[in-house]
């Protein structure tokens, strides 16, 4: 907040405000002397009045000199800057106007677009420039980019790049934009920020501005913009079986300050299914459907709630893949337990075997690989198998006596005296098939050998367990990062123990296996708004003619390949894609794949952030505008001679109004008394 | 009255203007400006009057030792028993007389003037005349006589007399209680800034001796009507007391008040048989004489 005069060479004028301040000291401090006979009687009226007359004599010099101060200000054309003052005076302004681009502007509001909104609000600090004053547009969504490669002087370029520009459905990365800005700017540059200011986008934002520039920063939109979005999707299991029961699961969350209900629908294949769901306010609620998939393929599951102000956010999809068989791969390290384990899972009708080399130098396990029985492993991973399980893949670690180590001894005992073991977690899910007792018991095998002290991983979950508590079966769980890992201490070949020849042996196992599939989250195929959409193959060559389709089969744009490491392949759209689903096909127009471009989830909170937040986003000053409206406020200041005039008119009223008012003070005071 | 000397405060066409109150006899019926009034009664005047032989009872100080050696009998003077009463005049020389508002005349002029006259007008009907100058104080006594010299002496005095220090009229007056041998008029000039209660508390003294007291309100209409204009610092004559004020802004107030001081004056005069006057110095004085005569 600062002030400046229009007509700087009356400046001294402003001494006049003083001179009924020193018209009151010298004419109260040295009045001419008059002898009078006795000042008793003056002295008594003095006293009775002074109670009135010394406040009134205190605001009447106080009006008096606002009533000097304000035609004084009034001939001085003040002019007042209630926020900040715009460059130096004489200094030509740069400017670099931030116009936040990302999918939460689309947000509608008073029947158009938050973005819409944010443009004409830029436009608006644009014409507050004059004369060969620079500036520029940078766009704030996922890859923030600016109009001209620097500041220019063409403000009637940008003007119509912010009259053309629409609203994107990416993410907004306001530290790269910030960045870019100060990049443009030499000393002393202004940076004008045009955004809603989500709160998930712009808390705790570092993006190093300099300290010479001022940000100023125009909200747009209102508080409280409610918003429901489905924000996640999971699929259990994630690579179903074809005839399978799937459940598909999605999350809604409710983005507004009061209760909300809507309805989910599901569009999965030839599913269609529909619920009403009621959610509290500022909470998410799940909506779980179950159904099946007759035929193995990738299947387009696709959510959408009921249309609101903001549509962007409404709908979800993810790409199921639906398998023949669940694909599990055993490794050699152990040749016995291996053969073992190669045997049960060829015995399981819904699985397919593959074997697989874990060692260091081996290729990567194959993208539909689910589970890897990891048999003669000394515990430590390969790179490759690391891979597959921090993407969610399950191992299945069955510990002979190749896996012991320093602290953890292979143990064997006596034929005639096996270890025993028991149940230690009944509620286990692959154990709910034993409940009945028609499976058999899944204690009674006889074990021999076993590591004595495995390494165990401290939220793992003990399904089995020795007698002396050394776990015999159990369950490390699934984390964000990280698939499940089942251990299994238990010897497999006949050596050691009887289990093959058990009848709960392979169902015990099959249970273990499906309830252990992996909740992959489909990331190889989805995609935000902003990527360029990529499909990886093995098979195809790099000339294959690829096209991306929409599902209706309308071409998206032109599609580039190029060579990876190895023998994959990787497709990629030569153009950003909006929310959808999308299909590569090959020459024939065969579907071989199937692309997801999903909403942000960071742009469906349409909170916005607090001024607080706001006001720590630079190292300089930071600016509050309401308008760009503002801009032109803040750089001519708001003149005042009006409010200056009505002031001198109303102290002038006010010092009438005093004196009046003293007048009949006096006269209602009580008068001297008589005998 | 020296011949050929002019006084300041009794100027001769004064005189020959005072000569139309010689006659008054109201004023000496009254007892006021006490002309001649004798009887045959003998008493203790100091005019003669006869001898008479010495008789059992009389004061042997009133025998004329004279006559006894020439005659070798006891004779007795008696006296002419004088009525004609003794005017004292009470002359307000404290600071505050000394005010005279731009005027060529202070209020202690105008006073003498009038004390001046009034001594004349007393002497020359043959009664006898006091002065006293008093502020806080009595500063100057001049006992009663009705002597041509003792009018000079007076006029001599009021000449000489100067603005002294504070007023206090109740003290003057107590101090000079024991001076008046004689019940008489007692005519205090004064601006009478001071308590009224306390000055007439002074006063009772005087009623209860039979004095007839007359009180000269001496003001310039400055101070009854306060005409000044301008913030002002006000100095008290007296106390040279400081005090500044806004004149237009009491101005009403402090008339009220002065107007309410000389009310009070005015009714506990009225109230003890005092007779009590106002004596605006823009008026002439020979008005007090007009008002006294009605």
């Amino acid at each position: 907040m600062s002030f400046t005069v229009g007509n700087l060479s009356l400046i001294p004028f402003l001494l006049a405000v003083g001179i009924p301040l020193l018209i009151h000291l010298f004419v109260r401090s040295k009045p001419p002397q008059y002898a009078f006979p006795s000042v008793e009687f003056l002295h008594r009226i003095v006293r009775r009045t002074m109670r009135v007359r010394k406040p009134r004599d205190w605001m009447l010099l106080a009006l008096r000199t606002l009533l000097f101060l304000s035609v004084v200000l009034l001939f001085l054309k003040l002019i007042f800057f209630p926020k900040a003052q715009l460059a130096d005076l004489g200094k030509a302004r740069e400017v670099v106007i931030l116009v936040d681009r990302s999918a939460s502007m689309s947000y509608v509001e008073a029947g158009q677009t938050r973005f819409a909104s944010a443009c004409a609000e830029a436009a608006e600090v644009l014409d507050s420039l004059s004369g060969d004053e620079r500036a520029n547009v940078i766009w704030v969504d996922s890859q923030p980019d600016a109009v001209f490669p620097n500041l220019g002087a063409n403000r009637a370029f940008l003007k119509d790049e912010l009259i053309r520009a629409q609203a994107g459905s990416e993410a907004c990365r306001p530290v790269e934009a910030l960045r870019l800005a100060d990049e443009m700017l030499d000393s002393k540059g202004e940076i004008w920020i045009v955004s809603d200011f989500q709160a998930s986008d712009w808390t705790s934002v570092d993006a190093e501005i300099s300290s010479e520039h001022t940000l100023f920063t125009i909200p747009i939109g209102a508080e409280e913009a409610g918003n429901l979005a489905i924000t996640d999707i999971e699929t259990g299991p994630a690579y179903p079986i074809a005839g399978e029961e799937v459940e598909l699961r999605c999350t809604i969350a409710n983005h507004s300050n009061q209760q909300k209900s809507t309805t989910v629908y599901l569009n999965a294949g030839i599913a269609r299914q529909s619920k009403e769901v009621l959610i509290e306010a500022e909470a998410s609620a799940a909506v779980t459907f179950v159904t099946t998939f007759d035929r193995a393929g990738e299947v387009p599951v696709r959510f959408s709630i009921d249309e609101d102000a903001f549509p962007g956010d409404n709908e979800r999809t993810a790409l199921l893949t639906i398998q023949d068989s669940m694909i599990i791969a055993v490794s050699e390290g152990n040749p016995d337990s291996a053969a073992v384990w190669k045997n049960v899972v060829a015995a399981l009708p819904w699985a397919t075997l593959r074997v697989i080399d874990l060692s260091p130098e081996a290729p990567s396990p194959p993208e539909d690989v689910q589970t890897i029985i990891m048999t003669g492993w000394d515990g430590n991973l390969s790179t490759n198998v690391k891979v597959f399980h921090d993407r969610g893949g399950t191992l299945l670690w069955s510990l002979d006596s190749q896996s012991q180590s320093a602290d953890s001894q292979w143990e064997v005992s006596a034929v005639e005296k096996p270890f025993a073991f028991e149940v230690a977690d009944p509620s286990a899910p692959p154990f709910k098939l034993f409940e009945s007792g028609d499976y058999g018991d899944i204690a009674a095998a006889a074990i021999i050998a076993r590591i004595a002290k495995p390494t165990v991983a401290a939220d793992a979950r003990v399904w089995l367990q020795f007698s002396d508590q050394t776990p015999a079966l159990w369950n490390v769980p699934r984390t964000a990062d990280r698939g499940i890992l089942i251990g299994w201490n238990m010897p497999v070949t006949r050596e050691y123990s009887n289990w093959q020849g058990r009848v709960e042996f392979l169902p015990l196992v099959g249970e273990i296996l499906l309830a252990s599939r992996p909740m992959l989250d489909g990331r190889l195929w989805e995609f935000t708004p902003g990527d360029l959409v990529s499909f990886q193959s093995r098979s195809l060559p790099v000339d294959s003619q690829l096209k991306l389709s929409r599902l209706n089969g309308d071409s998206v744009g032109s599609v580039s390949a190029e060579i990876l490491s190895g023998s994959d392949t990787l497709f990629r759209a030569d153009i950003q894609l909006e929310p959808g689903t999308y299909t590569w096909q090959d020459e024939q127009k065969s579907s071989i794949g199937y692309s997801v471009v999903n909403f942000p989830k960071s742009e469906s909170n349409l909170a916005p952030a607090s001024s607080e937040q706001l006001a720590a986003l630079g190292s300089g000053d930071v600016v509050a505008i309401r308008g760009g409206n503002e801009a032109k406020m803040l750089k001519d200041g708001i003149p005042l001679w009006h409010w200056l005039l009505a002031a001198a008119m109303m102290v002038f009223l006010l010092v009438g109004l005093l004196e009046w008012s003293a007048e009949r003070v006096q006269e209602s005071l009580p008068k001297e008394g008589s005998v | 009255m020296e011949k050929g000397r002019h006084h300041r405060y009794l100027k001769p066409e004064d005189v020959a203007r005072l000569a139309s109150f010689e006659f008054a006899p109201k004023l000496i019926a009254d007892g006021y400006l006490a002309g001649k009034h004798r009887t045959r009664t003998r008493g203790s005047s100091t005019e003669f009057q006869e001898y008479r032989e010495y008789a059992e009872g009389d004061d042997p100080s009133l025998v004329d030792w004279r006559v006894y050696a020439r005659t070798d009998r006891h004779y007795v003077r008696t006296f002419v028993h004088e009525t004609n009463v003794e005017c004292h005049i009470f002359l307000d020389s404290s600071a505050s007389m000394g005010f005279a508002a731009g005027r060529e005349q202070s209020k202690l002029d105008y006073a003498s003037f009038f004390s001046a006259a009034l001594a004349y007008l007393v002497v020359k009907t043959g009664n006898r005349v006091s002065l006293q100058m008093f502020d806080e104080a009595i500063r100057h006594h001049f006992p009663v006589g009705s002597t041509h010299q003792h009018l000079n002496n007076l006029l001599n005095a009021l000449e000489k007399n100067e603005p002294g220090n504070a007023t206090s009229i109740s003290a003057a007056l107590k101090r000079g209680f024991p001076l008046l041998k004689r019940k008489g008029t007692l005519v205090i000039i004064s601006d009478f800034f001071d308590e009224p209660a306390q000055i007439f508390s002074a006063l009772a003294g005087y009623l209860h001796r039979g004095f007839k007291i007359h009180l000269i309100h001496v003001l310039t209409p400055e101070e009854i009507e306060l005409p000044l204009r301008g913030i002002t610092t006000f100095v008290d004559m007296e106390t040279q007391r400081k005090l500044v004020a806004q004149p237009a802004s009491i101005r009403k107030a402090y008339a009220e008040a002065m107007q309410g001081h000389i009310q009070v004056l005015r009714q506990f005069s009225i109230r003890r048989g005092i007779d009590y006057s106002l004596a605006r110095t823009d008026r002439h004085y020979f008005e007090l004489f007009d008002k006294l005569i009605k």
